[in-house]
């Protein structure tokens, strides 16, 4: 029975990389980016993974997207380990996980115009898909995103960053995924744009039962938009529950520290002075 | 429009454009037309001065060093096209290779350029056209083994910074692999670098091809070549030096407007030097 295991699974998961000899006869030093990180997501939730920079959280991220071999562990996605299937395998696994990166202006190609970038996937994916369909399913991920179906015959530059994360969104719903892992999907945009682009995530997760691996350094916007969050510091998780919970009791020493000192954008005197200027004169 | 407008905007790139066109119009027009049969020898007319008839002059045989310029000019560029085609042909594949996949097979083709790189081009050239025997399709060759790495290393500087990309990381995600990730998203963003590489190499190859047949490993005659004429002209330099100074100019002009067109095209495609002027 499949429905009994997660969505995602990831069990033990270690990522080395070697680094340059020191001297020609001393072994390779390694660095150990992530030792032995495990975690699961249930299908429509959504997992933050919070920590600072150099952490691991981002390897974490690129080798639950099949984009890097971990040294150990698995990654198991619907219950299929995603490293022990054959390149067709993986592929073919591909369409019920996608991403999205973090920086709107690195993710999307500036020669390929939005209809070119959202057939990238379906076409590679789901060859099944015929040119008839191909059509319905672009203007339906726009559409999704809230970006008019005009926007399929326009290039990158003519788009804001916002507006580009929607696009990078919308590649990677076209596949119409279970799970999409999104790598500090709101860090590069402006703090006005970031609340929109969290609403429209939020949105979507209610419309089509998506599930979100969350990677942010962003304590505020992870509290946002997941259900619950662990804490990453130097490779390990060294926290991992409901995310109300987290915030307000934090276990670990590493969580409190990362709480408080994360800015705190309307308290104390910021938030009266906001208050007063608000008020009508 | 506006690409017209910023070719005429330039003017390194006008004057490169109008080298090359002619160049290119003398090479196709001296297959059907020269003034005189650039190939006949009219003894009784040989080292005159340049005059109405002879434009340029004519050699030590009674040719007409015009229409001899014109054939040249077919030689040159079509020695030069071959041996970028050549060197883009082998080298572009494999720099994207190199970049594509890293470890020992980027080390493996970039020692390789090294080695090739370690030789002066033109004794490459001289060794290949030694072993092979002197002739045209040879120094085509010849060149085109020594742009091989060029392109090769060009392709992959380029290459590489494409690679970290998030748009490549997102065509992965997509299920692509790395010849179609190299196919569709890496060659186009480097197809700037590209063109204007081919643009100086073409210009060297033809300082190339000329110097080939200067000491003899190119044309042979009675084919025309720009190089040819001049070695030609040496015993008659103090008395016509028309005999050198024209394929001279032609080969200094060819070569400088094909220069100047690799830097206005470097200014109009590459966005990391486009500066006001």
């Amino acid at each position: 029975m499949r429905t009994a295991a997660p969505l995602l699974e990831v069990r033990d998961l270690v990522r080395e990389y070697p680094l340059p000899r020191p001297s020609l006869f001393a072994p390779r030093p390694v660095l150990r980016a992530v030792r032995g990180v495990s975690l699961t997501l249930a299908a429509g939730s959504s997992l933050g993974i919070v920590g600072e920079s150099g952490c691991g959280k981002s390897t974490l991220a690129r080798c639950v997207m099949g984009l890097e071999r971990p040294q150990g562990g698995q990654v198991l996605i619907d219950g299929e380990d995603i490293y022990a299937l054959s390149r067709a395998g993986l592929r073919r696994a591909r369409v019920k996980f996608q991403a999205v990166f973090q920086d709107p202006y690195g993710s999307l190609d500036p020669r390929h115009d939005v209809r070119r970038i959202l057939l990238e996937p379906l076409a590679s994916l789901q060859p099944e898909t015929g040119r008839a369909e191909h059509a319905s399913r672009i203007a339906e991920a726009l559409e999704a995103v809230g970006l008019p179906a005009e926007a399929a015959g326009r290039y990158p530059h003519e788009f804001s960053g916002g507006q580009r994360q929607r696009i990078a969104m919308a590649r990677a719903l076209i596949t119409r995924p279970a799970l999409i892992v999104a790598d500090e999907p709101v860090s590069a945009l402006d703090v006005s744009i970031q609340a929109q682009v969290l609403n429209l995530m939020m949105d979507l997760q209610e419309r089509l039962g998506l599930s979100y691996l969350f990677i942010s350094h962003d304590l505020g916007v992870v509290r946002a938009i997941t259900d619950r969050v662990a804490v990453m510091q130097a490779g390990k998780i060294v926290e991992e529950g409901p995310t109300g919970e987290v915030f307000a009791h934090p276990r670990h020493a590493y969580t409190r520290r990362l709480i408080e000192s994360a800015p705190k954008p309307f308290s104390g005197r910021r938030r009266r002075a906001r208050a007063a200027q608000e008020a009508p004169a | 429009m506006s690409l017209l407008r910023a070719v005429l905007g330039s003017r390194n790139l006008t004057i490169g454009l109008v080298v090359l066109l002619l160049a290119a119009g003398m090479a196709v027009v001296s297959e059907f037309w020269t003034p005189w049969p650039p190939y006949a020898m009219r003894i009784r007319d040989k080292l005159q001065g340049p005059s109405l008839a002879h434009w340029f002059g004519t050699d030590n045989f009674g040719r007409d060093i015009f229409s001899m310029i014109m054939a040249g000019a077919r030689n040159s560029l079509e020695v030069a096209l071959t041996a970028v085609a050549v060197g883009m042909g082998l080298g572009v594949p494999l720099g994207a290779l190199a970049a594509a996949r890293g470890g020992w097979i980027d080390g493996f083709v970039m020692r390789l350029s090294d080695l090739a790189f370690a030789f002066p081009a033109l004794l490459t050239a001289v060794i290949v056209t030694a072993i092979f025997g002197p002739s045209a399709t040879n120094a085509m060759i010849a060149i085109g083994i020594f742009n091989i790495p060029v392109f090769a290393r060009v392709t992959r500087g380029a290459a590489m910074g494409l690679w970290k990309r998030d748009y490549v990381l997102a065509a992965r995600c997509a299920g692509l692999g790395d010849a179609a990730i190299t196919w569709r998203h890496i060659l186009p963003n480097i197809n700037h670098v590209l063109i204007v590489q081919a643009t100086i190499q073409f210009a060297l190859a033809v300082v190339a091809e000329a110097g080939l047949s200067y000491v003899g490993l190119g044309a042979q005659p009675p084919q025309a070549s720009w190089g040819k004429m001049l070695s030609d002209s040496q015993t008659y330099i103090y008395g016509a030096p028309h005999l050198a100074i024209f394929p001279g100019l032609a080969i200094t002009i060819t070569v400088l407007g094909l220069n100047l067109l690799g830097d206005g095209l470097r200014d109009l495609l590459d966005p990391r030097v486009r500066r006001r002027r």
